[in-house]
Formats: C-alpha cells, sequence, structure tokens
C-alpha cells in the first residue's frame, strides 16, 4: 500500500482518483471544491501508512531534491527556491502510534502544528464534565523532567495535596465545618507544592524555541493545543510536546477545573432553553456519555487518580492526531518526528468508543414541569453518517423557515446540527415564545411543526438552497484564511486520532436534490422527539 | 504561476507627496486621471490616481523589490487616490473561496470627529436609504451569503467585507452604493445613534478590565467622555460628515480577491472608484494622530480579592525607525507573556511566578501591545516597578548571547506573522498607508534583524520615551509609603456602571439639568407664574419656501386639548381636539381624525418652551443634563427629557438662561416614519408678567424642510382660565 502525497487546491475533485465531477450547481461545484481542500489522501488510511515510506506521485510532487540529514528541516526563510507550487500533503503513524497530517505549504517561512486530543462528554468521567478540558490546561504547567526541583518529593507532595482538596472540597460540600487546621494544611502543602516547582517553566521553552503559543482552543469534541514557530525550531517544539505528553504533572488541576466549572456554568445558564436541551439529549441518547453532553457541572473534588488516569486516556500516543502546516522539508520533518515520537511510556489503554444508539422509528415526547423558561425542542436524529456540512446547510435553510412561521404567532427559534457536537447525529429545533407574547408551548409547537413539515414536503426553494450554501461557504472559507486558521480547521475536522482525516472529507456536492432530499429523510415524524415546558 | 491561482491585494488612495518625492512607479495608463470636483486649496497636492505594484508579502511568486508606498516624514494628507497591487499571497494551500474588501476612512483631526464617524460609520452599514430604495448594506451583503464588520477608532473607519469569491464585486458596488447613499431620513441616523448610544453603554456597563483599556486606547479619560462622543453628535453634523469624509478618497482601500486576474479587478475597482469619486468633494483636512496613551498607573477600585492587571505600550512596526530594534526588545523583556527580564526581574525581586497573557489592540494607524494578568493586591506596584527596571535595564546590559539570539528569533517570528497572515498584512498595509509610511520590504527587514550592527541602544532610548499605562481593577492596598507609583484612582465617573448604578448616574444629572431649568425659569418669568401655564392663545403665521403662507388662530390647553383655525389662500379650516370631540372640517364638511393624527396635531404645541417648562416646573416632565455644548457663539446647556417615549431636548442659553431649540423625534402619521425635528425659538418678548418667544425655525429631517412661524399676538392660559372649560364648538 502506498503513500498520498496529493497537491491541493486542484480541482472540484482534488485527491479523487479518476476524472473531475461535474456539478451542475455553481455552489455546489464551490462547496465541493472547499471540501475538496480536505479530501487528503482518501485512498489510503491512517493504519495503512505506517511505517512506510512516502512515495510521491502524481503531477504535482515535488521535484526530486538531495534529501536533507534526519534532524535537518526546511530553512526558515520565505519564498524559498524550488519549493513546490501547491502545498503537498503526507500522513503516517510515528513509531509511538501518534498519528501526523503534513502539509507542506511555500512562502511563509512558518510553520503551525495542532495536537488534537479528544475531550469532552465522551471522555469526561461521570460526574465530572469539563474534567479532560481542565487536563489540558494544567498540562500546560510542565512536565516534571525539567520542571521539577525534586520529582520525588513533589509527587508526593502532589498526591498529598490531591487528596486533602478532596476531603476539603467533601467536607464543604456536607456544609460541615472545616477545622482551621485543615484549612491551614491545605494551604502549607499548596504552597509547598508550588515551591517544588517552576510551573511556567516549560511555557517558558516553548516560548525561547522560538514558538508563539502553546493556544488551546476547546471544541466540543476534541481540545486543539496550537503553537506557531519557524522551520528551524520543529525539532526544539517537537521534544517539548513529546515532553508534555509524557511527563504531565497536572499541576494545579483543581484550580483549573474550577475555572472549567464555573466557564461551563456560565455557558450553560446563557442558553434559556438548557434543561431542555438536557431532556432531549436523554431521550435521544439513552446509556450514551453524549446524554450528558449539557449536564450542569457542578464543583466536585478531582481525585489525583481519576484525573491521571483521565489524562493517560486522552494523550494516548493512539489517541492524537498532530497536523502540521507549514515551511516544511516533508522527508526530513517525517524523519525528525519519528525519532522523537518513537516511544512512549503511557501504558493505559484508550476506551473503547461507544457506539452511538440506534435511531429509533419510535416518536417520543416529553414535557417538564412549569418553572423556567417556556418553549420546544424538538429533535431528529439524522442518518448515519450525514457529513458535518450536510448537517449545517439542512440547519441554516430551516432556520429562517421556522423563524418565519413562528413570527406569525409572536415566537422566535433556530435549528442547530449536528448538536451537541461533530461525533453526534441529532438536528435540534429550538423554539419559544417572545417576551410579551401571549402563545402557548402548545401554540408554538404547532407553528414550529407546520413549519418543519413544509419543509420536508416542499424542499428548499432555490433562492434558499443559494442564501444556506452561501452562509456555508463563507463561514467554511472564514476558518481557513490564513495558514494557522487552516491548521486549526484541518485539524478540528480531523478530530482525534485523525479519524474525520481517515474517513476523509471526500468533495460531497451537496445539491439541491441532495438537501431535499436529507431535509425529507431527517424530518419524519416517526423518530422525533418533542421537548416542551409550558407556563404555570 | 497560473493566473487563476493569483492573489490580489488592491490599495486605493496613498499619502501623495510621498508619492512624488519617492519616485513611486506610477502607472497611470489603465486609469484616467479626471477633473476634481470638490473645494481645493492652493497647497494641496494634485490629485491623480495611480496603480502601484507592490511586492507580495511573501510566497515563491514573489519578483522584484518592493517598492515604496510612500515617503516618510509624517505627512498625513490623503489625496491620491491609487491602487496598489500585490501579486501574491499564495502559499498554496486552498484558497479560501471569500474575497475580503477593506476599505479603511481617515477621521480627520477635528473635534467631535470621532463620534460623527462613528455615528456615519453604523449608518452606512446598518442604516437603509429609504428614498433611494436601498436597504441596509448588512443585508445586502448578508443576502449573497457575506458579512460585514465594522470598527471605528479616533484615527479611522474601518470596514471588512467577506464575500464569495464570485460576489466580491456585487460587496464591493452595495458599499459604493450605500456611500453615495446617505439615508436621508434622519430618522435612520436617529435610530442607528440610539442603537449606537445604548450598545455602548451596555458593553461599558461591564465593570472590566476592556472596558478602562478601550476608553483608554480611545484617548479618553472616562467612559462618560467616550459616550459623549455620540451624544454631542447633532444629525445634521453627521451628514455634513459624511458628505465630506464618506469616500474613496479619504483612505485606503484593499481588496484581497484569490483566484481571479489581477487586471481584470484593477479595473473593476478602478471603474467602480472612478463613479464614486465623483461624486465625492477633495479631502482637505489631515487624518487624525493616533491618540496618545496616558503614562502612569490607573486604578479601578472594586472589592475583589485579586487584581486584574494589564499593562499596554504602543507597539512599534518594524518599518518604523528603529522599528526592529524595538521589536527585539520587547520581546526580550516580555516573551510573549512568560520569561523575559519581566519575568526574571518579578521572580528577582518579588519572589512572584506570574504569568501574563499576551494581546494586540490595533487601530488604523496604530497598535497597543498588552499584558495580562491576575494577581494579589499587594503585587499590582511590583509589576509596574518591574516592568520599568526591566525597560531601563537595556541601558547598562543590552541583550547578548543566548538572550539576544531568543529574542531574535521571536521578533523573526513576529514579523513573519505579521506580513503573512493576509488579515494581519491589511492591518500592517493599512496603518503604513494612512501613517504616510513606505510599504517595508520583508527580506530588507529580516536582513536588518540579523545585522550585527543593529542599533539596539537607539532602540532600547526608543522604547523608553513610549508611554506605559497600567490598568488596574481589583482592591487598593496601601501602597509604598515612598508615594512614587504614579497612580490615578479611577472611580465611578472613570467607570461609571450604567448598569445598577444607573439611578444614582441619573440623579446626578438630573440634579445638574436643575441649575439651568430654574435659569431658564427665572428668564422667562419666575418659577410661580411658569407653573401656573397651562398653554396659550395665538395669532401666527407659518412660512415656508414650498408653500404659500398661512395664518392661524391656535387655542392649546396642555395635554389634549387644541382648537385651530387656519386660513390659506381663501380656505379656512378648523381642528378641534378635546377628550370627546375630535374633527377637522373646511367648506362645511367635517371629518373625523384618528388617534396618530391627534398626537401628531398635539404635539407641535406640547412642545412650546413654556409649556415644557411649566411641565418641569410641576415636576411632571424629568429633565437629566447631557452636556454644555458650544453652538456657534452660544453656549447652551442640552437638557433631555427621561421619560419622554420619542426623544426630546431643550437647549438653554447658559448667559440669557432662554430655551434656544427643543429637538424632538416624532412619528409624523402623513409620512408613516419617525421624523427629526429641531424648532429654533427667538425674539423673546414680553407677555403679561413673562416672557415668550415670537419667532421660530422648524428644521424637518435632514434641513430641505423648513418652517418659519411669527407670532403676532400671545396670551398664555392658567388652570384658571375659563376658554377651555367648556368643549370647544
Amino acid at each position: 500500500m502506498r503513500h498520498a502525497d496529493r497537491g491541493f487546491g486542484t480541482a472540484p475533485g482534488a485527491g479523487v482518483a479518476g476524472p473531475r465531477r461535474r456539478c451542475h450547481s455553481p455552489w455546489a461545484c464551490r462547496l465541493g471544491w472547499i471540501l475538496g481542500a480536505f479530501a487528503l489522501a482518501t485512498n489510503a488510511s491512517p493504519q495503512q501508512g505506517q511505517g512506510q515510506a512516502p512515495t510521491p506521485q502524481g503531477a504535482q510532487q515535488p521535484a526530486p531534491k538531495a534529501t536533507p540529514p534526519p534532524g535537518t528541516p526546511a530553512q526558515g526563510t520565505p519564498a524559498q527556491a524550488g519549493q513546490p507550487k501547491q502545498a503537498t500533503v503526507r500522513h503516517f503513524r510515528a513509531p509511538d502510534g501518534s498519528y501526523f497530517i503534513l502539509v507542506s505549504a511555500r512562502g511563509a517561512g512558518l510553520v503551525d502544528w495542532v495536537v488534537v486530543t479528544p475531550a469532552g462528554p465522551v471522555v469526561d468521567p461521570p460526574g465530572l464534565p469539563g474534567l479532560t478540558q481542565a487536563l489540558a490546561e494544567a498540562a500546560l504547567a510542565g512536565t516534571g523532567r525539567d520542571v521539577s526541583r525534586d520529582l520525588t518529593r513533589e509527587l508526593e507532595a502532589l498526591a498529598r495535596l490531591g487528596q486533602l482538596e478532596v476531603a476539603y472540597s467533601q467536607m464543604r460540600a456536607a456544609k460541615a465545618t472545616i477545622p482551621a487546621e485543615v484549612e491551614a494544611e491545605v494551604e502549607a502543602v499548596r504552597q509547598a507544592t508550588a515551591a517544588l516547582s517552576d510551573p511556567l517553566a516549560w511555557q517558558r521553552a516553548v516560548r525561547a524555541a522560538p514558538a508563539m503559543g502553546p493556544n488551546l482552543h476547546h471544541l466540543p469534541h476534541a481540545t486543539l493545543l496550537h503553537v506557531r514557530t519557524t522551520p528551524d525550531a520543529l525539532p526544539a517544539v517537537g521534544r517539548l510536546l513529546w515532553e508534555q505528553r509524557e511527563g504531565g504533572m497536572l499541576r494545579g488541576v483543581s484550580e483549573a477545573y474550577r475555572r472549567v466549572v464555573a466557564s461551563l456554568a456560565q455557558q450553560q445558564s446563557s442558553a434559556p432553553l438548557g434543561e431542555l436541551r438536557r431532556e432531549i439529549l436523554a431521550l435521544a441518547y439513552p446509556g450514551h456519555p453524549l446524554a450528558r453532553a449539557w449536564e450542569t457541572p457542578a464543583e466536585a473534588p478531582v481525585p489525583p487518580d481519576d484525573a491521571l488516569a483521565a489524562y493517560q486516556r486522552t494523550q494516548h500516543p493512539s489517541q492524537s492526531c498532530h497536523v502540521i502546516v507549514g515551511d516544511l522539508k516533508l522527508k526530513a520533518a517525517v524523519a525528525v518526528l519519528r525519532e522523537i515520537f518513537a516511544t512512549s511510556e503511557i501504558r493505559l489503554p484508550p476506551p473503547d468508543a461507544p457506539k452511538l444508539p440506534p435511531r429509533s422509528g419510535v416518536a417520543r415526547e416529553s414535557r417538564l414541569p412549569p418553572g423556567g423558561a417556556v418553549g420546544v425542542a424538538v429533535g431528529y436524529r439524522m442518518p448515519a453518517g450525514t457529513a458535518p456540512e450536510a448537517a449545517e446547510a439542512l440547519a441554516r435553510w430551516l432556520t429562517p423557515r421556522l423563524r418565519t412561521r413562528l413570527d406569525k404567532v409572536g415566537g422566535d427559534g433556530t435549528v442547530t446540527a449536528p448538536f451537541p457536537n461533530h461525533t453526534a447525529d441529532l438536528l435540534l429545533v429550538e423554539a419559544w415564545p417572545l417576551q410579551g407574547s401571549k402563545s402557548s408551548a402548545g401554540r408554538i409547537l404547532g407553528a414550529a411543526t407546520t413549519a418543519l413539515n413544509e419543509a420536508a414536503n416542499q424542499g428548499p426553494t432555490q433562492g434558499e438552497f443559494l442564501a444556506a450554501m452561501a452562509a456555508t461557504l463563507t463561514e467554511a472559507g472564514r476558518d481557513r484564511v490564513g495558514q494557522a486558521a487552516f491548521a486549526v480547521t484541518l485539524a478540528s475536522r480531523c478530530g482525534p486520532n485523525g479519524r474525520g482525516f481517515k474517513r476523509g472529507y471526500e468533495p460531497q456536492p451537496i445539491g439541491l436534490p441532495t438537501l431535499r432530499k436529507l431535509g425529507r429523510e431527517v424530518l419524519r415524524p416517526a423518530g422525533r422527539i418533542v421537548v416542551l415546558r409550558g407556563k404555570r | 504561476m497560473k493566473a487563476g491561482r493569483t492573489t490580489l491585494l488592491l490599495m486605493l488612495t496613498l499619502p501623495a507627496a510621498g508619492c512624488w518625492a519617492t519616485g513611486m512607479a506610477i502607472d497611470t495608463a489603465s486609469v484616467e486621471s479626471r477633473p476634481d470636483e470638490g473645494p481645493r486649496s492652493g497647497a494641496e497636492p494634485e490629485l491623480d490616481r495611480a496603480v502601484v505594484e507592490l511586492a507580495p508579502p511573501l510566497g515563491a511568486g514573489r519578483t522584484g523589490a518592493t517598492r515604496p508606498l510612500a515617503a516618510a516624514g509624517g505627512r498625513r494628507e490623503l489625496a491620491v487616490p491609487a491602487i496598489a497591487v500585490a501579486r501574491d499571497l499564495d502559499t498554496g494551500l486552498p484558497p479560501p473561496q471569500l474575497a475580503t474588501a477593506r476599505i479603511i476612512l481617515a477621521v480627520p483631526d477635528d473635534p467631535g470627529a470621532f463620534g460623527l464617524a462613528m455615528i456615519a460609520a453604523h449608518a452606512l452599514v446598518d442604516a437603509a436609504a429609504a428614498d433611494a430604495g436601498r436597504p441596509p448594506l448588512r443585508a445586502l451583503i448578508e443576502g449573497v451569503g457575506g458579512d460585514i464588520t465594522l470598527r471605528v477608532d479616533p484615527t479611522g473607519i474601518c470596514i471588512d467585507l467577506t464575500t464569495p469569491i464570485d460576489r466580491w464585486l456585487t460587496g464591493i458596488q452595495a458599499l459604493m452604493t450605500a456611500a453615495t447613499s446617505p439615508p436621508n431620513a434622519t430618522s435612520g441616523i436617529a435610530r442607528v445613534r440610539e442603537e449606537l448610544l445604548a450598545g455602548l453603554r451596555q458593553r461599558l456597563a461591564q465593570r472590566d478590565i476592556d472596558v478602562l483599556a478601550e476608553v483608554l486606547a480611545n484617548g479618553k479619560r472616562s467612559a462618560d467622555e467616550l459616550i459623549a462622543v455620540i451624544e454631542d453628535a447633532t444629525i445634521e453634523q453627521v451628514l455634513a460628515f459624511w458628505r465630506l469624509h464618506i469616500g474613496p478618497r479619504h483612505g485606503v482601500f484593499a481588496a484581497w480577491v484569490p483566484g481571479k486576474a489581477r487586471r481584470g479587478v484593477l479595473d473593476q475597482i478602478a471603474s467602480l472608484t472612478e463613479v464614486w469619486s465623483q461624486r465625492t468633494p477633495v479631502p482637505r483636512r489631515l487624518a487624525a494622530a493616533p491618540p496618545e496613551l496616558p503614562d502612569g498607573v490607573f486604578w479601578a477600585e472594586e472589592e475583589r480579592q485579586r487584581c486584574t492587571v494589564r499593562l499596554a505600550l504602543p507597539m512599534p512596526d518594524a518599518d518604523e525607525t528603529l522599528g526592529v530594534a524595538q521589536l527585539v526588545l520587547l520581546e526580550a523583556i516580555t516573551l510573549d507573556g512568560i520569561g523575559g527580564r519581566l519575568s526574571r526581574t518579578l521572580r528577582e525581586t518579588a519572589a512572584a511566578n506570574v504569568a501574563f497573557t499576551r494581546t494586540e489592540r490595533h487601530s488604523s494607524t496604530s497598535r497597543l501591545l498588552e499584558l495580562t494578568t491576575t494577581v494579589e493586591p499587594d503585587h499590582v506596584e511590583l509589576i509596574w516597578w518591574a516592568f520599568m527596571r526591566a525597560r531601563a535595564s537595556f541601558l547598562r546590559d543590552l541583550p547578548r548571547g543566548p538572550e539576544m539570539r531568543v529574542a531574535a528569533g521571536r521578533a523573526r517570528l513576529r514579523l513573519l506573522t505579521d506580513h503573512g497572515n493576509p488579515q494581519q498584512w491589511l492591518e500592517l498595509v493599512g496603518r503604513q498607508a494612512l501613517s504616510g509610511r513606505p510599504a517595508a520590504d520583508l527580506t530588507e527587514l529580516l536582513t536588518h534583524l540579523n545585522d550585527p550592527g543593529l542599533d539596539l541602544e537607539g532602540g532600547a532610548r526608543a522604547l523608553l520615551e513610549r508611554p506605559v499605562a497600567m490598568m488596574v481593577h481589583g482592591p487598593m492596598p496601601d501602597l509604598a509609603p515612598t508615594g512614587r507609583l504614579p497612580v490615578q484612582r479611577v472611580d465611578g465617573a472613570f467607570l461609571p456602571a450604567h448598569g445598577a448604578a444607573i439611578p444614582r448616574e441619573i440623579a446626578g444629572q438630573r440634579a445638574a439639568a436643575r441649575t439651568w431649568a430654574e435659569r431658564a425659569l427665572a428668564a422667562v418669568g419666575g418659577r410661580d407664574s411658569v407653573t401656573r401655564v397651562r398653554g396659550f392663545h395665538a395669532a401666527l403665521r407659518r412660512s415656508s419656501a414650498l408653500g404659500a403662507a398661512a395664518s392661524e388662530d391656535l387655542w392649546f390647553h396642555y395635554p389634549d386639548r387644541l382648537r385651530r383655525i387656519r386660513s390659506v389662500l381663501s380656505s379656512e379650516i378648523e381642528t378641534v381636539v378635546g377628550p370627546t370631540h375630535r374633527v377637522e372640517s373646511a367648506d362645511g364638511r367635517s371629518i373625523p381624525l384618528g388617534a396618530a393624527d391627534v398626537a401628531n396635531e398635539l404635539a407641535e404645541p406640547s412642545r412650546h418652551p413654556l409649556v415644557l417648562l411649566g411641565r418641569w416646573a410641576r415636576d411632571e416632565l424629568p429633565l437629566r443634563l447631557v452636556s454644555i455644548r458650544n453652538e456657534g457663539d452660544r453656549e447652551v446647556a442640552v437638557l433631555e427629557a427621561d421619560e419622554e417615549a420619542q426623544r426630546l431636548r431643550l437647549s438653554i442659553d447658559t448667559e440669557s438662561g432662554l430655551v434656544r431649540t427643543v429637538e424632538s423625534v416624532v412619528w409624523r402619521p402623513d409620512l408613516r416614519d419617525l421624523v427629526r425635528v429641531v424648532e429654533r425659538y427667538e425674539d423673546y418678548r414680553s407677555v403679561g408678567r413673562m416672557r415668550a418667544p415670537f419667532w421660530r425655525r422648524t428644521v424637518t429631517d435632514d434641513g430641505t424642510n423648513s418652517i418659519t412661524t411669527v407670532w403676532q399676538d400671545m396670551s398664555l392660559s392658567t388652570p384658571e382660565d375659563r376658554w377651555f372649560a367648556a368643549e370647544p364648538r
């Protein structure tokens, strides 16, 4: 099996073997063109590429050049002569199991490196929503190798501090009177632990590499760690990232978790129909972690062992994907990365990815007791394998229809898909009466149902289709203006373990008939889930 | 390079004097120059359109050296519309299928221009021109699947249009159409103004460090000042500003259109801007200089456990004098917020391991470096001194060896980022053009960075001259007894909480209004007399340039009784409004009046100064002081009614105490629109024991309609007057 090095941006259908596809709709063509950008070597899976030398192919491959010695990546000067005209892509799995996607772009003299690790409800331990997000932040406080002044003592102190914090939190939760000596001990151990390390040392080393960042991007299903550097500094940054993964000490994880909990609580409180969302997820994904995705976080103690176990699961090489975009000499870069990411001491096996429960053909309805915001949430499970872009286009088409109909009864609404994140397959419709409106939840539901049924029966008009596609196109394009944004977007689409990349973002031109068909298939009354809450 | 992969960057308008001075290559063949229509001073340079080829920021497709845009030298006139083309921004990555057009319009260095620019820019984007049948620009752009963003600062208006690649021309055309058809109905601008004020008040109500930073970065000392720049702007001023300053000759026009042939895009933009240029006058004013950041510590006290601290200082561009050296030194100090001399000094002096978050705040002509952290209150003073020491340490100890390598490496990274990202590059080009600096060549800058003779010493001195503002939000501890910290307390006046503290705020404004309202009462006859005024009987004559003059006999009793007999030519129309009788009759025929018509008829006499003052004196009309303004040769106190459904403002002459103008926004049922009405009162004469105006000019909308009213006779009504006690016939 061969690796694939492919050029970007050749035409609609880039990356797909065979003749160019013809699109009848200009918008579909354009969207296909964009999606084509992500069709990266789709004929070879990450597993297939493991351990094999890359073999450039096709007309866009770079001209043969002398291979630089390992550890000598491209020099970071802009506008290197002789570099490939269009970006080429190589993907491989390093000896330790980490998955790499390298995109060699020309001209910028910069390299953007994004590490994707899993996060969110699927990997958060039950009862600790947002923990993986907190772990990613705590992991920036450095490794044990160079940062700790006395590693043995610090490990002991961290364990002791973790136990004390758990006990302290339990006492606070039980509203027990906390003895002054306990508070004093917690503070003393905290200070002693802090004195044993320099938690900013790792970040200083990254900056001195030189590199900009690290910046964390928290997505609903993944965490992205983004570092921008020069080609010369690629090996240094690689070693620092490896060290961070292997020796993350999770200093200050409790503080980080408190911050995350506060942030999530604020985010949820800003969604007035949060309780309806929670209920609809419970009905849509019974027994699946996604059912907890809108769970209200509480300030819970973080047992050190649980934190470490969750960290190792998310950081296990088989769970991570590295997307590197920029001025790269691919051969040299691959050699360097293979050398750095050769081994791992993380032994904890990654959890099995839970499968989504099958779509049900039975309609379900739930009425929440009055007391909160009045509104309606309607959910539809989409067919398996619906591309996120198609789901987004569907939501964009339906939203104006819904709002027009709701406006007549003094309401407003919105459609979101996929919800709650890209690993899910739920189309969520939310509708509520406007302030001062006398419409009941039932009336709002009636209007929303009418709008959705009409949409399913009629399909999108040409104008609606064009508007939905244009918005999709603009948003997709905006995410890719500049190399850094491109790297982050590509990484977010590939997801942890590069699964999205493995699946391949095949050019999937979404034509009007496709959207109409998807709408008809999704908006069936049979599998619909309704949650509503009325007035007192 | 394939034509299809070419990326374009087009710029319009460059400092003219600089262009000629440097002998910049100018290609005028593609676009003919055209006589200018607007007024021009003798000192202004000859106007022309130029096509200037710029080197690309980066990329293998670059050919040739960068040609400067304009000479350095600080001239800020913006006169020559020119189109500069960057050949390539292509890195080989798939282009985003989006076109970005950016217009940066210079804001002149005039008092009040910032507020006018804010309102005009928001009206440009969000207001429709009903007369021209134009919907809001934002709706047009969103209709083609694009979006539009707006940023206004005291030096420029920056508008970004993002559209799908094949709609790029539609987006630019829409922008130009909007720019050449300002909303005629001032109600449109008035609405935008009110929304802008409401939004600004809401944002400034958040008591956080960002608000403080925004206020200081805009050259203001309080949120009130920032709000006042909008409050003080009148609609006429906004329209005048629009006519003079929303035009292609006042700034930079740039478009990034990936995948289109350069020449084609160039020609299309040139022809579009040609039309636009013909409709806008020649600029005569200077672009504003960026507001100076105040030096010192600004402490907004609040009961919290910890303090949020933000250090801010102007950040040089690499192509400024000693810019590269200063960038290297800044990296050596901050190392992106973690590390560097600042962290080292803090660790040495306070044993504090402080991490800062680094951000940049951009304006049209400058940018600020901001370092933010949260610390214990006791550490705040240490941060200030640590930064000062770290900065001053360069005078005796310049970076060498590993420190220099790290700082230079980071400066290089920063330079590459500034030039390699399309958005940041557009920011950079805008700053260069508006500041009158030549475009810099990245290769030269990188070479300069590695030059052993880099003047770090000069850079250190230049860095020391830059102002540094430290903003603090949190509790203030007892400061060091030396008292050397240049701290200014920022109290409620600095950060007025427009949310929770509105009652207190308004209470203060109402107290301030009392002074002026009392003076107005004294000027027209005293509180006792005015309190009793409920209405009037007047014989008056109205005239306007558009219609026949009319004579009127008018009886009015606030709030809901009116009788008017109007004579126009040979016709007589009688209007009667009472609690049960609302009718208009002429020539023996009567028609009943609807509620909107009645409200409209009652609105005008209700705005008579004596009626308004009488209501205030009886505590029926709360007034608050908005500002003290200079209008022509008069200083007036502007009072606003708090509880009126529509805006109502009185301007009281601070010298004489007389009400000079009454400004309101009213619903006109005949126009089915909100209309702004300004009534100017003059010729106060004695009416019994009081004084009343005998001359009024009423200006509606943008000044196109005006009516002059001259009173011939007048008597005032009191509660005891009987002529309205009975229902009028």
